[in-house]
């Protein structure tokens, strides 16, 4: 950020001091909700995450945007984050938030495995139950998704519902329609093994890299993991693909970080002005250049680096209005439990599949 | 006989053995992973040994965070919060043990029960306080945070120790021209040593490992602690996760050590402190 904000300081004479804070969206409101609710803030501008940042604005916390960050900066957005700003970034028709990064499922997949078999990437639910079925031979699977409990559960039902076209919180019929699809994968064709009930993604990655897994799905993260891995990559053993597509399409959820200014900022006039200077089409690919946290799809800053690295599928999955919204719920820490709990008591034979969505439905209704 | 004797000694090693395997083994692979590059920490099967030695973690992590200015500021924040609190609760206790005076009892149960208070709940009005009078961000604001929430179990563990002296000791001193401060620090401060060490060395582990009032109250970098800095460790993109595993276990090595020098230390009064109020 040091370049953009040296920029900042010269033009206007402040001096900006960065502080860290917690990674965690929970301790973000542990953090700084005490501080909030006495009418003081540690901080100018924030970054803050999904599960802390709506929080904050529906306090009232939080100071709108809307006249402060020009209509430039939001049309520098891709079509398909229009959604999301709404329902994640704003409250009661006000912009709060300016996202700043971009995290979104891809898929990961083994382009020398399916090239030796001169065979393409599955594009629908049923080609990677087809294409799955051709590579697993245990301890090699078609595919893996670590779903240990707290959240990663979640992670995976919400992107399947998304391709199925539901909303995960509602447990409608393309929850259901997610959630056998997931229960197949495992129990049904075995092309994704049961041990994943019981992974997280460090334990996902290793599997990927022990040449384990022929494609999944996985954040940005791994692009960096693999090939920061000398002894194991090489060009083509985890290139990305387009997810497939379920009943609804090609989707993969996204989420992220994002700028924001406390409504008690000491120096609010000022953050508000570092806010727009920092989100602006000019400053926002110098920041990206400077930090991957800050590469998204917005057309300043693919202009410049579309053509590398993981912004190359950036840019195709916007194009492909890959992106789908976040499923939203004003509580979403304990929705996303309730569905990482039914989620979990189904895939592991517990419940049925009815069952499940009558728990869900629910215990999201008890959450008011 | 014998051959019962021998089995009961069997058994007895044995749950020993489990117990101990219980407790040591998640230091053991604390140690293990801090001193194994990130790639290797998942593999399947486990490793139960280290394959490559390295001390990259530690270094990753001398990067990633002010781990000099963090451990500086967690022992002056666990050992000044100790003091404070030992010393306060020393007297309180004394005055609750020593003193007839109406509401004694009733005071004592005040500060038993605010032991089981949650700390989360009194954040708010205590943010609210701190910013009042000047103590947001500050040392000793830290310190004296800290202090009030180790304070009640301090002297709820004080009160009986103190009540189980002999209160002829003291009032011997006194015939002799004893005043107070004397009789403090020449009769009963030496009698008490044991508890007053043993409380010090608790009330530093608590407060070594507290994250909430550092957290909440240490809003900027020059009073933040080790565990804060634990929970800002950011998800390095070259990790091999969703958490920097192989950063959280040097930095969990780098808090435990600390205390284990400590507990090491002081091992002998800590047991004499914590076995003196069994034996009448």
């Amino acid at each position: 950020m040091k370049p953009v904000l040296a920029k900042w300081e010269e033009m206007t004479g402040h001096k900006v001091t960065l502080e860290s804070g917690p990674v965690s969206g929970n301790e973000m409101i542990t953090k700084y909700a005490p501080a909030f609710q006495s009418g003081v803030s540690p901080v100018d501008v924030m970054s803050d995450a999904d599960d802390s940042g709506p929080s904050f604005y529906r306090a009232g916390w939080m100071e709108p945007l809307d006249e402060v960050i020009p209509q430039e900066t939001w049309d520098d957005f891709p079509e398909s984050f229009k959604q999301q700003i709404e329902v994640w970034h704003s409250f009661n028709g006000k912009r709060y938030r300016v996202p700043h990064e971009f995290a979104i499922g891809y898929t990961f997949y083994r382009k020398d495995w399916f090239d030796e078999r001169k065979i393409e990437p599955p594009k629908t639910w049923d080609e990677v139950i087809a294409i799955g079925k051709e590579f697993t031979n245990p301890p090699v699977f078609g595919t893996m998704e670590a779903l240990i409990k707290p959240a990663l559960a979640f992670v995976y039902m919400a992107y399947l519902t998304a391709q199925s076209g539901g909303n995960v919180f509602e447990f409608d019929d393309a929850t259901a329609q997610a959630f056998q699809f997931a229960y197949d994968l495992i129990h049904t064709h075995k092309i994704m093994p049961e041990t994943t009930l019981s992974m997280d993604y460090t334990q996902q990655n290793e599997e990927y890299m022990k040449d384990h897994v022929a494609f999944m799905r996985q954040w940005p993260f791994f692009w960096d993991v693999a090939r920061g891995n000398k002894n194991w990559y090489q060009e083509g053993r985890a290139e990305i693909t387009l997810p497939p597509a379920g009943p609804a399409g090609a989707k993969s959820w996204w989420g992220g970080w994002g700028f924001s200014v406390p409504k008690f900022a000491p120096n609010k006039a000022e953050a508000l002005d570092l806010i727009a200077f920092i989100t602006n089409n000019e400053n926002a690919p110098i920041l990206a250049k400077g930090q991957s946290w800050f590469v998204m799809p917005r057309k300043s800053i693919m202009a410049v680096m579309g053509n590398e690295g993981l912004a190359v599928y950036m840019q195709r999955y916007a194009e492909a209005n890959v992106p789908s919204p976040r499923p939203f719920h004003p509580k979403v820490a304990e929705a996303q439990s309730v569905v990482d709990d039914v989620a979990s008591l189904y895939l592991t034979k517990q419940i049925s599949l009815a069952e499940a969505m009558k728990q869900g439905k629910e215990r999201i209704a008890a959450l008011g | 006989m014998r051959l019962a004797r021998a089995v009961d000694g069997a058994l007895l090693a044995i749950a020993v053995f489990i117990f101990l395997f219980i407790v040591l083994f998640p230091f053991y692979w604390i140690v293990l992973s801090s001193f194994t590059p990130k790639y290797e920490l998942f593999t399947i099967p486990p490793r139960y040994w280290f394959s490559t030695f390295t001390l990259e973690n530690y270094q990753v992590l001398a990067n990633s965070i002010p781990l000099t200015r963090y451990f500086v500021n967690s022992l002056l924040f666990a050992a000044g919060s100790s003091l404070v609190s030992v010393a306060a609760a020393f007297l309180a206790s004394y005055a609750l043990a020593r003193i007839q005076f109406r509401g004694a009892n009733l005071i004592f149960i005040v500060f038993v029960m605010s032991i089981a208070l949650p700390q989360i709940g009194g954040l708010v009005p205590l943010f609210e306080l701190f910013k009042n009078t000047g103590l947001i961000n500050t040392y000793h604001g830290l310190v004296i945070l800290m202090s009030s929430l180790v304070l009640p179990f301090t002297i709820w563990i004080l009160v009986p120790f103190l009540r189980q002296i002999p209160y002829e000791i003291e009032e011997a001193a006194i015939m002799d021209g004893a005043r107070l401060p004397h009789l403090f620090w020449f009769i009963t401060l030496p009698i008490m040593r044991p508890a007053l060490v043993t409380m010090f060395i608790i009330n530093f582990i608590i407060a070594w490992n507290e994250l909430i009032y550092p957290l909440v109250f240490a809003t900027s970098g020059s009073n933040k602690t080790l565990s804060v800095g634990l929970v800002e460790l950011a998800v390095q993109p070259t990790a091999g996760g969703g958490r920097p595993w192989d950063l959280l276990s040097a930095m969990s090595i780098v808090m435990i050590v600390p205390i284990l020098i400590v507990v090491l230390l002081f091992q002998k009064l800590i047991v004499s402190g914590l076995t003196r109020g069994a034996i009448k």
